[in-house]
Protein backbone atom coordinates (compact mmCIF):
# COMPACT_ATOMS: atom_id res chain seq x y z
CA UNK A 1 0.00 0.00 0.00
CA UNK A 2 2.86 2.74 0.90
CA UNK A 3 5.55 2.86 -1.77
CA UNK A 4 8.67 3.06 0.20
CA UNK A 5 10.57 5.54 -2.52
CA UNK A 6 7.36 6.99 -2.60
CA UNK A 7 7.69 7.32 1.39
CA UNK A 8 10.95 8.48 1.43
CA UNK A 9 10.82 11.24 -1.08
CA UNK A 10 7.59 12.57 0.27
CA UNK A 11 9.23 12.80 3.96
CA UNK A 12 12.41 13.99 2.76
CA UNK A 13 11.24 16.58 0.51
CA UNK A 14 8.80 17.62 3.93
CA UNK A 15 11.58 18.18 6.06
CA UNK A 16 13.70 19.89 3.72
CA UNK A 17 10.93 22.32 3.19
CA UNK A 18 10.57 22.95 6.36
CA UNK A 19 14.42 22.72 7.83
CA UNK A 20 14.59 25.57 10.12
CA UNK A 21 17.40 27.96 9.72
CA UNK A 22 20.41 27.32 11.99
CA UNK A 23 20.24 30.44 14.09
CA UNK A 24 16.36 30.20 14.69
CA UNK A 25 17.57 26.68 16.52
CA UNK A 26 20.49 27.49 18.23
CA UNK A 27 18.53 30.44 19.84
CA UNK A 28 15.69 28.33 21.00
CA UNK A 29 17.94 25.87 22.18
CA UNK A 30 20.50 28.50 23.80
CA UNK A 31 17.15 30.04 25.84
CA UNK A 32 15.50 26.69 26.68
CA UNK A 33 18.54 25.52 28.33
CA UNK A 34 19.79 29.03 29.82
CA UNK A 35 15.58 29.44 30.75
CA UNK A 36 16.13 26.80 33.73
CA UNK A 37 18.21 29.72 35.56
CA UNK A 38 16.16 32.05 35.22
CA UNK A 39 13.49 29.80 36.48
CA UNK A 40 15.41 29.04 39.27
CA UNK A 41 15.67 32.56 40.74
CA UNK A 42 11.88 33.31 39.75
CA UNK A 43 11.61 30.19 42.11
CA UNK A 44 14.03 31.69 44.93
CA UNK A 45 12.40 35.11 45.03
CA UNK A 46 9.00 33.79 45.55
CA UNK A 47 10.35 31.73 48.46
CA UNK A 48 11.76 34.78 49.95
CA UNK A 49 9.20 37.09 49.31
CA UNK A 50 6.77 34.56 50.73
CA UNK A 51 8.75 33.80 54.43
CA UNK A 52 9.43 38.01 54.41
CA UNK A 53 5.15 37.67 53.90
CA UNK A 54 4.98 35.09 56.31
CA UNK A 55 7.48 36.84 59.21
CA UNK A 56 5.50 40.23 58.93
CA UNK A 57 2.03 38.31 59.63
CA UNK A 58 3.45 36.62 62.51
CA UNK A 59 5.16 40.07 64.10
CA UNK A 60 2.00 42.09 63.71
CA UNK A 61 -0.11 39.20 65.54
CA UNK A 62 2.33 38.49 68.10
CA UNK A 63 2.42 42.33 68.72
CA UNK A 64 -1.34 42.37 68.97
CA UNK A 65 -1.70 39.85 71.11
CA UNK A 66 0.97 41.56 73.28
CA UNK A 67 -1.26 44.55 73.50
CA UNK A 68 -4.40 42.77 74.18
CA UNK A 69 -2.68 40.98 76.75
CA UNK A 70 -1.45 44.92 78.65
CA UNK A 71 -5.21 46.21 78.68
CA UNK A 72 -6.76 46.45 82.00
CA UNK A 73 -9.69 43.88 82.63
CA UNK A 74 -10.30 43.96 86.04
CA UNK A 75 -8.97 47.19 87.60
CA UNK A 76 -11.93 48.96 85.92
CA UNK A 77 -13.98 47.50 88.39
CA UNK A 78 -14.38 48.29 91.94
CA UNK A 79 -15.82 45.88 94.79
CA UNK A 80 -16.30 46.71 97.81
CA UNK A 81 -17.98 44.44 100.78
CA UNK A 82 -20.04 46.77 103.70
CA UNK A 83 -21.71 43.60 105.89
CA UNK A 84 -23.43 41.46 103.73
CA UNK A 85 -24.28 43.95 100.65
CA UNK A 86 -21.03 44.01 98.29
CA UNK A 87 -20.58 47.67 96.53
CA UNK A 88 -19.40 47.58 92.59
CA UNK A 89 -18.05 50.53 91.20
CA UNK A 90 -17.12 50.71 87.72
CA UNK A 91 -14.58 53.31 86.80
CA UNK A 92 -17.29 55.33 84.60
CA UNK A 93 -18.78 55.89 87.78
CA UNK A 94 -22.03 53.38 87.30
CA UNK A 95 -22.61 51.72 90.85
CA UNK A 96 -24.29 48.18 92.13
CA UNK A 97 -25.53 47.24 95.32
CA UNK A 98 -25.75 43.78 95.38
CA UNK A 99 -27.17 42.23 98.66
CA UNK A 100 -28.13 38.39 99.34
CA UNK A 101 -30.31 36.37 97.37
CA UNK A 102 -33.43 35.19 99.27
CA UNK A 103 -35.38 31.97 97.85
CA UNK A 104 -39.00 33.91 98.47
CA UNK A 105 -39.15 37.92 98.51
CA UNK A 106 -40.70 38.83 101.86
CA UNK A 107 -41.14 41.97 103.36
CA UNK A 108 -38.20 43.76 104.20
CA UNK A 109 -36.20 41.36 101.91
CA UNK A 110 -34.73 42.53 99.01
CA UNK A 111 -32.38 43.51 96.74
CA UNK A 112 -31.34 46.77 95.29
CA UNK A 113 -29.93 47.06 91.85
CA UNK A 114 -29.28 50.61 91.19
CA UNK A 115 -27.57 51.91 88.35
CA UNK A 116 -25.94 55.49 88.77
CA UNK B 1 20.40 10.65 26.42
CA UNK B 2 20.87 13.50 28.92
CA UNK B 3 18.72 16.69 29.25
CA UNK B 4 20.89 19.20 26.70
CA UNK B 5 21.16 16.25 23.73
CA UNK B 6 17.48 15.73 24.12
CA UNK B 7 16.64 20.13 23.80
CA UNK B 8 19.31 19.39 20.62
CA UNK B 9 17.43 16.78 19.15
CA UNK B 10 14.52 18.15 19.54
CA UNK B 11 14.87 21.73 18.58
CA UNK B 12 14.88 21.52 14.64
CA UNK B 13 12.01 18.90 14.64
CA UNK B 14 9.38 21.06 16.59
CA UNK B 15 10.50 24.63 14.49
CA UNK B 16 10.06 22.29 11.53
CA UNK B 17 6.82 21.21 12.84
CA UNK B 18 5.41 24.54 14.05
CA UNK B 19 6.14 26.38 10.40
CA UNK B 20 4.19 23.46 8.88
CA UNK B 21 1.33 23.81 11.14
CA UNK B 22 1.16 27.10 11.43
CA UNK B 23 2.90 28.42 8.82
CA UNK B 24 4.74 31.03 10.43
CA UNK B 25 8.61 30.91 11.35
CA UNK B 26 8.17 33.50 14.58
CA UNK B 27 5.34 31.21 15.83
CA UNK B 28 6.97 28.03 15.39
CA UNK B 29 10.02 29.28 17.53
CA UNK B 30 7.74 30.73 20.47
CA UNK B 31 6.33 27.11 20.40
CA UNK B 32 9.93 25.35 20.08
CA UNK B 33 10.34 27.49 23.17
CA UNK B 34 7.41 27.01 25.34
CA UNK B 35 7.88 23.10 24.77
CA UNK B 36 11.40 22.87 25.42
CA UNK B 37 11.19 24.78 28.79
CA UNK B 38 8.32 22.89 29.18
CA UNK B 39 10.55 19.78 29.07
CA UNK B 40 13.59 20.82 31.12
CA UNK B 41 11.05 21.87 34.11
CA UNK B 42 9.55 18.36 33.94
CA UNK B 43 13.30 16.88 33.40
CA UNK B 44 14.49 18.55 36.01
CA UNK B 45 11.79 17.99 38.74
CA UNK B 46 10.71 14.80 38.11
CA UNK B 47 13.64 13.23 35.78
CA UNK B 48 13.22 12.32 31.54
CA UNK B 49 10.06 11.78 30.49
CA UNK B 50 9.34 8.19 29.03
CA UNK B 51 9.91 9.41 25.37
CA UNK B 52 10.64 12.90 25.34
CA UNK B 53 9.71 13.05 21.82
CA UNK B 54 5.94 12.40 22.74
CA UNK B 55 6.00 14.40 25.58
CA UNK B 56 7.27 17.37 23.92
CA UNK B 57 4.91 16.54 21.15
CA UNK B 58 1.91 16.33 22.15
CA UNK B 59 2.87 19.89 23.83
CA UNK B 60 3.64 21.22 20.48
CA UNK B 61 0.49 19.67 18.94
CA UNK B 62 -1.83 21.40 21.77
CA UNK B 63 0.11 24.68 21.27
CA UNK B 64 -0.48 24.68 17.63
CA UNK B 65 -4.33 23.83 17.48
CA UNK B 66 -4.66 26.62 20.19
CA UNK B 67 -2.40 29.22 18.13
CA UNK B 68 -4.00 28.69 15.09
CA UNK B 69 -7.50 29.12 17.13
CA UNK B 70 -6.56 32.42 17.98
CA UNK B 71 -5.24 33.41 14.71
CA UNK B 72 -8.49 32.84 13.48
CA UNK B 73 -9.91 35.54 15.53
CA UNK B 74 -7.00 37.48 14.73
CA UNK B 75 -6.92 37.58 11.25
CA UNK B 76 -7.91 41.09 10.33
CA UNK B 77 -5.77 42.59 13.01
CA UNK B 78 -2.24 41.10 11.45
CA UNK B 79 -3.25 41.71 8.56
CA UNK B 80 -3.45 45.50 9.14
CA UNK B 81 -0.05 44.70 10.96
CA UNK B 82 1.65 43.84 8.02
CA UNK B 83 0.39 46.01 5.89
CA UNK B 84 1.72 49.12 8.07
CA UNK B 85 5.21 47.34 7.51
CA UNK B 86 7.82 48.90 4.79
CA UNK B 87 10.11 46.35 4.51
CA UNK B 88 9.82 42.37 4.67
CA UNK B 89 11.15 40.70 7.58
CA UNK B 90 13.36 37.65 7.60
CA UNK B 91 10.30 35.53 8.55
CA UNK B 92 8.67 37.31 5.52
CA UNK B 93 11.44 36.11 3.70
CA UNK B 94 11.56 32.99 4.97
CA UNK B 95 7.69 32.36 4.45
CA UNK B 96 8.03 33.38 0.80
CA UNK B 97 9.86 30.75 0.14
CA UNK B 98 8.01 28.98 -3.17
CA UNK B 99 9.12 25.77 -2.18
CA UNK B 100 7.51 26.32 1.52
CA UNK B 101 4.51 27.92 -0.10
CA UNK B 102 3.66 25.19 -2.18
CA UNK B 103 3.63 22.50 0.26
CA UNK B 104 1.69 24.63 2.49
CA UNK B 105 -0.49 25.04 0.76
CA UNK B 106 -0.39 20.99 -0.54
CA UNK B 107 -0.46 20.16 2.58
CA UNK B 108 -3.85 22.60 4.20
CA UNK B 109 -5.44 20.76 1.16
CA UNK B 110 -5.39 17.85 3.42
CA UNK B 111 -7.66 16.25 5.54
CA UNK B 112 -6.72 17.84 8.78
CA UNK B 113 -6.40 14.42 10.38
CA UNK B 114 -4.55 13.27 7.98
CA UNK B 115 -2.29 15.86 7.92
CA UNK B 116 -1.64 16.04 11.81
CA UNK B 117 -0.83 12.17 11.51
CA UNK B 118 1.69 13.23 8.23
CA UNK B 119 3.44 16.05 10.01
CA UNK B 120 4.23 13.48 13.70
CA UNK B 121 5.71 11.09 11.66
CA UNK B 122 7.68 13.03 8.85
CA UNK B 123 8.49 15.85 10.38
CA UNK B 124 8.48 15.08 14.55
CA UNK B 125 10.00 11.46 13.70
CA UNK B 126 7.89 9.89 15.69
CA UNK B 127 6.59 6.03 15.78
CA UNK B 128 3.21 5.08 14.44
CA UNK B 129 2.22 3.61 18.27
CA UNK B 130 3.59 7.18 20.09
CA UNK B 131 1.22 8.68 16.81
CA UNK B 132 -2.08 6.83 17.13
CA UNK B 133 -1.55 7.63 21.72
CA UNK B 134 -1.74 11.14 20.88
CA UNK B 135 -3.96 10.95 18.36
CA UNK B 136 -6.39 8.85 20.10
CA UNK B 137 -6.55 6.33 17.57
CA UNK B 138 -5.41 3.04 16.85
CA UNK B 139 -1.38 2.50 15.18
CA UNK B 140 -3.69 0.59 11.60
CA UNK B 141 -5.63 3.71 11.23
CA UNK B 142 -2.33 5.75 11.65
CA UNK B 143 -0.69 4.42 9.07
CA UNK B 144 -3.52 4.65 6.92
CA UNK B 145 -3.61 8.58 7.10
CA UNK B 146 -0.15 8.80 7.00
CA UNK B 147 -0.30 6.65 3.84
CA UNK B 148 -3.20 8.15 1.79
CA UNK B 149 -1.27 12.09 3.27
CA UNK B 150 1.73 11.10 1.17
CA UNK B 151 -0.09 9.66 -1.90
CA UNK B 152 -2.32 12.60 -1.49
CA UNK B 153 0.73 15.35 -1.54
CA UNK B 154 2.59 13.28 -4.37
CA UNK B 155 -0.77 13.71 -6.47
CA UNK B 156 -0.63 17.77 -5.55
CA UNK B 157 3.43 17.53 -6.50
CA UNK B 158 2.37 16.15 -10.36
CA UNK B 159 -0.26 18.49 -11.32
CA UNK B 160 0.65 20.87 -12.97
CA UNK B 161 -1.25 23.87 -12.55
CA UNK B 162 -2.13 25.54 -8.99
CA UNK B 163 -2.26 21.84 -7.35
CA UNK B 164 -6.16 22.67 -5.94
CA UNK B 165 -7.26 19.67 -7.87
CA UNK B 166 -10.24 18.68 -5.40
CA UNK B 167 -9.86 14.66 -4.59
CA UNK B 168 -12.42 12.31 -2.94
CA UNK B 169 -11.39 9.40 -0.57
Amino acid sequence: MDDESERLEIDARLRATFAPPDDVVDRVVRQSLAGTDRKRRSTFVWVFAAAAIAMLIGTVTLRQRGQGQRQPAASSITIVGDGSMLVVERNDGRRWLIGPRQDRLTQGNYVILISQ
Amino acid sequence: MDLDEAVRALAPRLVAYGVARTGSLAIAEDIAQDVLLALVRRWQRLGPPRSPDAFAFAIARRRANRTLARRALMVPIDVIHWLARDEPTVEQAYETRSELRLTLSALRALNRRDREALLLRSIARLPYEEIASLCGSSVAAIRMRVSRARRRLTDSRQEPSDGRRERTA
